[in-house]
């Protein structure tokens, strides 16, 4: 496994996202051999009446895939060989991006962007071109720009040396990037195409608004050639600003089919194991995973974490390799579980590989989820509770729940639901301190005083963000809150306590 | 103009012709459709041979529009509009060819640069002879009102004469303030790729080959997106005007008068006279977005008092650039405004695809270049690719989404096809013209999928109101518990999952509501996608179960 350099950025930048600190170790993977697939593209062409035209297509470029690759004058033969065959599955996106490009001393397209799902080998594809042709380039992740500095600051540098980049001033405008540039640029002036490679360029648009168009037309404005390469996930039309722009050329990288993917998974097979077997295990998994996750990194790492357990039965000798039943029997309930857990990021890695460890010890392990297990005083939960149904109930059917005497009020009158949709849908609805405490001191069993002590408890719900608190904080005599916990959470709360929250909630009468 | 220079250079450097001499087509035309070599004249590598050339060239060129210039006077306050060129172009006419200067401009100071160095001695006679033959055609057409049958060389004598208009007006402007020292402010409007850069590249050039101008002007180019403010504005004058060592470090109290101690220093010795400075305001736009518009005020206060000779260019593509402007900067400006809104006909269009694509006719190796002139000429009259055109010239009449297009297919051109076909040019098309967002749909999970689907369940019933993830995964369960067979039951949190990456490629999008936090299974949403896309991603779609279709169609979840 070779871990990337840029791991130590990209963790610090990503761990907020939903698939955090995993990815760095699944990009280590990607990064160590990335075989990729050819996609069909079948875009339908109906609009156009050109159906039948269309019809040869793919026949077409199948017979002229490979020699297109080989074709292009200016970069020596064998790179582009080595490079197609480490790209295996990528070769229609390789060889447009080469003819895109063309020979090294042409002038190219001022700027393309390319787009695509995750894990399509967007920045793969490029980056090995550039890498493995020699071409001068920048490469930038703009998820380590904070600032529009450090973006400057990367790109001189990668052109013109360290020294051309500090000549940039402390906070550097566009301005001083583009007369640097030309600067350094008439001085050395560019004999290949120099390229700009911009990663998850999603990120500029939270920087400068004037850096993506002026970026855009680089070339223009600093009379060089240089072309910028865009990459991401999200759709073009999501990036253009109010006045329009230069446009760039657009590239799509289309998914990888499920044959691909059977393709790709199956190149890192475990040598103590023959590659049939593997295939299996493939297929098997992704028959569990296939119709929720389609992102190659996730996948090759979900493989990796669970192919001991696959291989279980064959070690302790009760399963042969041919018994493919048997070992899916084995593994699937355990595939399922590792959706529930590692796959939502509920469980490192870490723990769910000393997981399997101790369930061949104690079988009876229970996987829990994080909220499923919060420790709260008694107090506390039967606040919570209440606070749950203010939340949730309408404060006109407070009458039914909690007086014992609540009048002649007909059954079917009350029932008679004349909102759409039901509280569970529109979520939590504010209300006031005084509703709350009327309806704790219904709930609880025993009597208690208002002591200071319980509208502390309160405010540490409030820290804990299990209630949150509406409006401002100035306001005093009559604070308003909100609860927000989920009816599971609920449930697994009021059961401890032995109350049956559910009698309680007019959504389930 | 680096057309011509591709075949000088060829023999220059004495390439073997015959292999590579496909590849070198391609090349050639690729360079041809990218702009920046053209506009800015040789830049770097190749065309940095012909440079002596290219300035014989273009001194002559200048001579001819000079010599008109000295003829007629352009009303001092005309409005270049599309109907003051009408009533000039005759009204059968398409008249709307302004904004193809873009190439004419080049084409015809290419093409009369090419006749001058013929007849050097005969100049001024037989430029005004190309001016009356023009406007003869013009008169005569105004006359008779040929409708249906206009002959391509009309309408480039047309269009020559209405950008020779455009570009003969600006010159004209810019000449005064070069030579006699009048202060001018001008707006060019136009759409984006309408080549308001371009007409102005050609002016300058033009204003610059002026013995009289060359020596006394003085050039500022600002550009809205990289001066984003006032104060990296007035050093970029500074550093453009050479006056840095004249500032040094002197503090200034104000913005006017930092610029006005700039401009005092341009003076010649005698003081009564001093250079004439023209600046340049790309995005001319974003300049009104400055803290007090500043820098506006200031130069076109100077260009409206008799202080230094000032020419203010703004290029803009906003049509409402003049609402954006203070009252006190609005008064001072000369509302001066040059429109260029494209209005081309599909014949011209054609034509312009085919002068674009031909080789020209000293190309190295004539035997190829009237095989691929040949073969052009040819794919033009193609139905299938005229339909292409038509509908790219329908979508945009822009010449950048042209050359787009263009490009992608010229690049698919290599040694074992050397000629541009059909093919290529619908290759191109489909990858243009392909929706972008139903190429992501397409690479969505079932589960990503199906909630898509519930969302769009909810846009029907509910009419667009927005939803949250709640009632998405309640609309997903019931579809889960009453129709489907293929789709298993999956946890909250995995559904969860799904949508939180519909949301970060932003198919859909939280609407701003509300002050305070909100959990996530409960925050207002909104479909980014029609209903129309969903349907045609759900038929694309590679092996979409059967009732995950239905259920898209039936009318109520």
């Amino acid at each position: 496994m070779v871990s990337t350099p840029l791991s130590k950025w990209k963790l610090a930048a990503i761990t907020s996202a939903p698939c955090g600190a995993y990815m760095n170790y699944a990009e280590g993977l990607m990064a160590s051999n990335i075989p990729t697939s050819p996609q069909e593209t079948a875009v339908d062409f109906q609009e156009m009446g050109l159906q039948d035209k269309l019809l040869r297509k793919p026949t077409n470029q199948s017979i002229t895939r490979m020699s297109v690759t080989l074709q292009c004058p200016g970069y020596p033969e064998d790179t582009l060989r080595s490079l197609a065959e480490r790209l295996p599955c990528r070769e229609t996106q390789l060889a447009t991006l080469l003819a895109l490009m063309g020979q090294p001393d042409q002038y190219s397209y001022p700027s393309v962007f390319i787009y695509g799902h995750r894990a399509t080998g967007k920045s793969h594809v490029v980056l090995s071109i550039m890498k493995d042709l020699e071409l001068p380039h920048a490469s930038v992740d703009c998820v380590e720009c904070v600032s529009s500095g450090l973006l400057f600051h990367q790109v001189l540098s990668a052109f013109f040396g360290p020294d051309a980049a500090a000549l940039l001033p402390r906070c550097p405008s566009l301005s001083d990037f583009v007369r640097l540039y030309k600067q350094m640029s008439s001085n050395s002036p560019a004999t290949q195409t120099r390229y700009i490679i911009l990663d998850r360029a999603e990120r500029m648009r939270d920087m400068d608004f004037s850096l993506l168009p002026a970026l855009l037309r680089l070339q223009e404005l600093v009379n060089d050639n240089v072309t910028v390469i865009l990459l991401s996930e999200i759709v073009w039309e999501k990036f253009r600003p109010n006045t329009g722009c230069f446009e760039p050329l657009l590239f799509h990288f289309p998914d990888y089919s499920k044959a691909e993917l059977v393709q790709i998974l199956s190149w890192d097979h475990h040598p103590s194991y023959t590659p049939e077997l593997y295939a299996s295990y493939i297929n098997i998994l992704l028959g569990v995973f296939f119709s929720v996750c389609r992102d190659l990194r996730e996948l090759r790492h979900l493989a990796v974490l669970n192919f001991s357990k696959f291989c279980e039965p064959l070690e302790k000798g009760e399963a042969k390799e041919s018994d493919i039943h048997k070992l899916w029997k084995n593994i699937e309930p355990h595939l399922q579980r590792a959706m529930q857990t590692v796959y939502l990021r509920e469980v490192s890695s870490v723990q769910w590989e000393q997981q399997q460890m101790d369930e061949k010890e104690a079988t009876t392990l229970r996987v829990l989820s994080a909220h499923a297990h919060i420790e709260l005083p008694y107090y506390s939960k039967f606040l919570l509770i209440a606070a749950y149904l203010a939340s949730f109930n309408p404060a006109r059917t407070d009458r039914r729940f909690f007086l014992k005497s609540h009048g002649k009020i007909r059954k079917t009158n009350f029932l008679k639901k004349h909102e759409k949709t039901s509280n569970h849908l529109l979520g939590p609805k504010p209300f006031p301190l005084d509703r709350l405490m009327a309806i704790f001191y219904s709930v609880v069993d025993s009597r208690v005083a208002p002591t200071a002590s319980i509208f502390s408890q309160i405010s540490s719900l409030v820290t804990l963000q299990l209630l949150s608190q509406v409006g401002h904080d100035d306001q005093l005599d009559s604070p308003k809150y909100k609860c927000s916990v989920s009816l599971d959470f609920i449930l697994a709360i009021s059961r401890t306590v032995g109350f049956d929250v559910v009698k309680y909630l007019y959504d389930f009468l | 103009m680096c057309l011509k220079f591709y075949g000088e250079l060829l023999e220059a450097q004495n390439q073997p012709v015959h292999s590579s001499v496909s590849w070198a087509a391609e090349r050639h035309l690729l360079s041809a459709l990218m702009w920046t070599p053209e506009i800015r004249g040789p830049v770097a590598g190749n065309h940095r041979t012909c440079t002596g050339e290219d300035e014989q060239a273009e001194v002559s060129g200048s001579h001819w529009s000079s010599g008109h210039l000295s003829g007629s006077e352009a009303p001092a306050r005309e409005t270049v509009s599309s109907e003051a060129a009408g009533s000039a172009c005759g009204s059968g006419l398409p008249v709307q060819v302004r904004p193809v200067y873009c190439l004419c401009v080049c084409v015809c100071v290419v093409c009369v640069c090419e006749r001058e160095r013929e007849r050097e001695r005969e100049r001024e006679t037989m430029c005004v002879s190309v001016y009356v033959l023009c406007v003869c055609l013009c008169v005569f057409l105004h006359c008779v009102c040929v409708c249906v049958c206009v002959c391509v060389s009309v309408c480039v004598c047309v269009c020559v004469c209405v950008c020779v208009c455009v570009f003969r007006h600006l010159l004209e402007l810019l000449r005064r303030t070069a030579v006699h020292g009048e202060s001018n402010s001008v707006l060019i409007v136009g759409p984006r790729g309408s080549g308001k850069t371009m007409l102005l590249g050609c002016v300058l050039r033009e204003l610059m080959s002026l013995k009289e101008a060359q020596k006394n002007v003085l050039l500022v180019e600002l550009n809205g997106l990289l001066q984003t403010d006032d104060k990296i504005a007035l050093k970029e004058i500074t550093r453009q005007l050479h006056l840095e060592n004249v500032v040094g470090d002197k503090v200034f109290g104000s913005f006017a008068e930092n610029l006005a101690f700039l401009l005092e220093a341009l003076k010649k010795g005698d003081k009564s006279s001093s250079r004439p400075v023209l600046f340049v305001l790309d995005e001319f736009d974003l300049f009104a977005h400055h803290k007090n518009q500043t820098l506006l005020y200031n130069l076109l206060d100077v260009s409206q008092s008799a202080q230094t000779p000032v020419a203010v260019l703004g290029l803009t593509c906003r049509l409402d650039v003049l609402e954006l402007l203070e009252k006190r900067v609005k008064s001072r400006f000369s509302h001066r405004q040059i429109h260029l809104f494209s209005s081309l006909s599909f014949a011209q269009y054609l034509d312009v695809v085919r002068a674009q694509l031909s080789l020209p006719p000293d190309f190295p190796d004539p035997k190829f270049s009237d095989e691929w002139n040949h073969s052009v000429t040819k794919l033009c009259e193609d139905k299938t690719v005229e339909e292409i055109l038509r509908r790219n010239f329908n979508g945009s009449k822009d010449f950048r989404s042209l050359h787009s297009l263009l490009f992608l297919a010229v690049s698919r051109v290599s040694v074992s096809h050397s000629t541009l076909r059909e093919a290529d040019l619908i290759e191109a098309w489909r990858l243009i013209s392909v929706d972008s967002k139903a190429n992501v749909l397409h690479g969505l999970s079932i589960l990503e999928l199906c909630l898509i689907i519930a969302m769009k369940h909810l846009n029907d019933t509910y009419d667009g109101e927005p939803f949250n993830f709640q009632m998405v995964h309640n609309e997903f369960k019931k579809f889960i518990q009453r129709k489907s067979h293929s789709i298993h039951k999956f946890e909250k949190p995995v559904v969860m999952k799904a949508f939180e990456h519909l949301l970060q490629l932003e198919l859909v999008r939280p609407v701003d509501s509300g002050v305070c936090k909100v959990q996530r299974e409960y925050q207002l949403m909104r479909l980014m996608l029609e209903h129309g896309q969903v349907m045609e991603a759900l038929q694309k779609y590679p092996q979409c179960p059967t009732d995950v279709k239905q259920w898209a169609l039936s009318a109520f979840g």
